[in-house]
């Protein structure tokens, strides 16, 4: 054989296969499937998103559901988690008449109310390409709690349920959905994270920021001092740069200004938590934040001093179309000067404020933005 | 004739090479991800401290007790001392509607200390008697104080099996 062919051969081929080497995925990335950035809390129009429904625990979601889906425009999708067919009727009655799109998906199997935490959704690579639903490697609990077992199952069960459009993989890390932040620029991880997966999926932090960022498409910022819950319960990103970020010690001059323990009689497990201990690791959320490049601006919240029962406001859905913001936001009925005081602070962003009533949620550590994963904008 | 011929002799080394290439450099790349194709976990966490390794090797229940075997390493061509705090963690069990289990309690603490020649390793064991809630998850982590905490690599619903486990051992004795 003539030596040109081959040489001519060689290259095109190692030329073909360097433009093809990158659509392989990399250490930490999603195998199997292409797959963009994490999708941002703050931008873009809201296109679909899923909840959970089971009739057992209609009492604490049935109301937000409610609110939630009439307050959502057409053009919107809610793909509803069932666990059965008539679980989704009892759904669709209570909800009534909406002009989203309601649609079932059934999966046969135990799951909980909480949607958030299950997958995180990634932007599709690009054009014609499918959003990525990336689940954690495992779910806390799972062997001892049959419902959270089968909330391991549930980025499957879309994928499947959706066809070509929503593919899923499984990351090999320990996570919560809740447990990221995101904008367009950066998520931000809550220390929870390093702590599932230190010495147990990954060697270092560096290691763990590094697997972080290459899947999740964003600059990380993993805050070392947070307070011990889900990131949407303390702070929220808004768009250009700005991100709120509660604060304990506004919310009870707000909601408990004459200190008579008007806070404790809406956190009545333990009370509320005016300790310096957890504003200082509130402030040192905003610190970290400001650290990154990000204006911070504070807005009250109670936390209660079981660490897990919060009165938030962050914990919410944002849409931006049309050239408006609007902010689908918890409120709780007995705080209703906490609820004005965090419409007015939303206001002063620039956000059209709708409200849902979170009063039976709350008390089991989760508010709207937990019950409520955003599959694709 | 002779030109196509020579086209197809290069598109199909072209073809070779890539294909090769692929193999060797691709990371991974077949498929969907199952647990099958993960990393394996970290089954015995380490924390470095000053020049002394230390090796959370297991925490198992037997005889209404939990067994924590930590081994110490002196790497250094030095004699050093070193110290670890040992940790163990309870999170009572939730109800089914709550979104996250709730906050863990130390049930138990106790500082491993460990004077060691250059080269020499020791290992310790702890039997701390515990009374946790049936049902209770147990957590074992061990920390410097000045670098995060790192814990049994086992997870929580293995602490579920180790809490039962020992619940059942309490009841039987």
């Amino acid at each position: 054989m003539r030596p040109l062919p081959v040489i001519l051969g060689v290259v095109l081929g190692l030329a073909a296969a360097a433009v093809v080497l990158p659509m392989f995925d990399g250490r930490g990335a999603p195998q199997g499937s292409r797959a963009g950035p994490v999708l941002s809390d703050c931008d873009g129009p809201l296109r679909e998103l899923v909840i959970h429904y089971v009739p057992a625990s209609a009492n604490i979601t049935a109301e937000v559901y409610r609110d939630l889906l009439r307050h959502l425009p057409d053009g919107v999708t809610v793909h509803a988690v069932c666990p059965d067919a008539a679980a989704f009727d009892d759904l669709r009655a209570r909800a009534g008449a909406v002009r989203c799109t309601l649609r079932p998906v059934v999966v046969g199997h135990p799951i909980t109310t909480w949607s958030r935490d299950r997958w995180l959704a990634l932007e599709p690579a690009g054009p014609g390409e499918p959003v990525v639903l990336l689940a954690p490697r495992g779910e806390d609990g799972a062997d001892a709690w049959p419902e959270r077992r089968g909330d391991e199952r549930v980025a499957d069960d879309l994928a499947a349920d959706l066809g070509t459009g929503v593919t899923a993989t499984r990351s090999e890390l320990y996570f919560d959905g809740g447990d990221f932040v995101a904008d367009t620029e950066t998520v931000f991880v809550t220390p929870a994270v390093l702590r599932r997966n230190l010495q147990r999926t990954v060697a270092t932090r560096e290691e763990l920021v590094e697997r972080l960022r290459a899947v999740l498409g964003r600059r990380v910022v993993l805050f070392d001092e947070a307070p011990d819950h889900h990131a949407g319960m303390f702070m929220m990103a808004t768009g250009d740069r700005t991100v709120l970020v509660g604060d304990p010690s506004a919310g009870l001059r707000v909601l408990d200004p004459g200190c008579d323990g008007a806070a404790d009689a809406l956190l009545p497990r333990e009370g509320a938590d005016a300790s310096a201990e957890t504003q200082a690791l509130f402030d040192a959320v905003a610190r970290q934040c400001a650290e990154a490049g990000y204006r911070v601006v504070r807005i009250p919240m109670v936390p209660g001093r079981d660490g897990r029962t919060y009165l938030t406001h962050v914990n919410a859905i944002l849409d931006r179309r049309d050239g408006r913001r609007v902010v689908t936001m918890p409120t709780f009925r007995g705080a209703e000067a906490l609820n004005d005081a965090a419409e007015r602070t939303w206001r002063d962003l620039g956000w059209d404020v709708r409200r849902v009533d979170c009063t039976a949620c709350y008390p089991h550590f989760g508010s709207l933005r937990c019950l409520v994963n955003v599959l694709s904008r | 004739m002779k030109g196509l011929k020579g086209i197809l002799t290069v598109l199909g080394i072209a073809a070779g090479t890539m294909a090769v290439t692929l193999a060797l450099l691709a990371p991974g790349s077949a498929g969907a991800v199952d647990q099958g194709a993960m990393r394996p976990l970290i089954a015995q966490p380490t924390l470095a401290v000053g020049g002394c390794t230390f090796t959370l090797e297991s925490v198992e229940p037997a005889d209404g007790k939990m067994h924590l075997r930590v081994k110490a390493a002196n790497a250094t061509d030095k004699p050093l001392d070193a110290s670890a705090w040992l940790r163990l963690s309870a999170s009572q069990k939730p109800d089914p509607n709550s979104r996250v289990m709730r906050l863990p309690q130390a049930v138990w603490t106790e500082k491993c200390v460990a004077s060691l020649a250059p080269g020499e390793t020791k290992t310790f064991t702890f039997t701390p008697v515990l009374e946790p809630a049936a049902g209770a998850l147990l957590t074992a982590t061990m920390s410097d104080g000045s670098q995060p905490a790192v814990g049994i690599a086992r997870g929580i619903q293995l602490s579920v099996q180790r809490a039962n486990l020992l619940q059942t051992n309490q009841t039987g004795s």
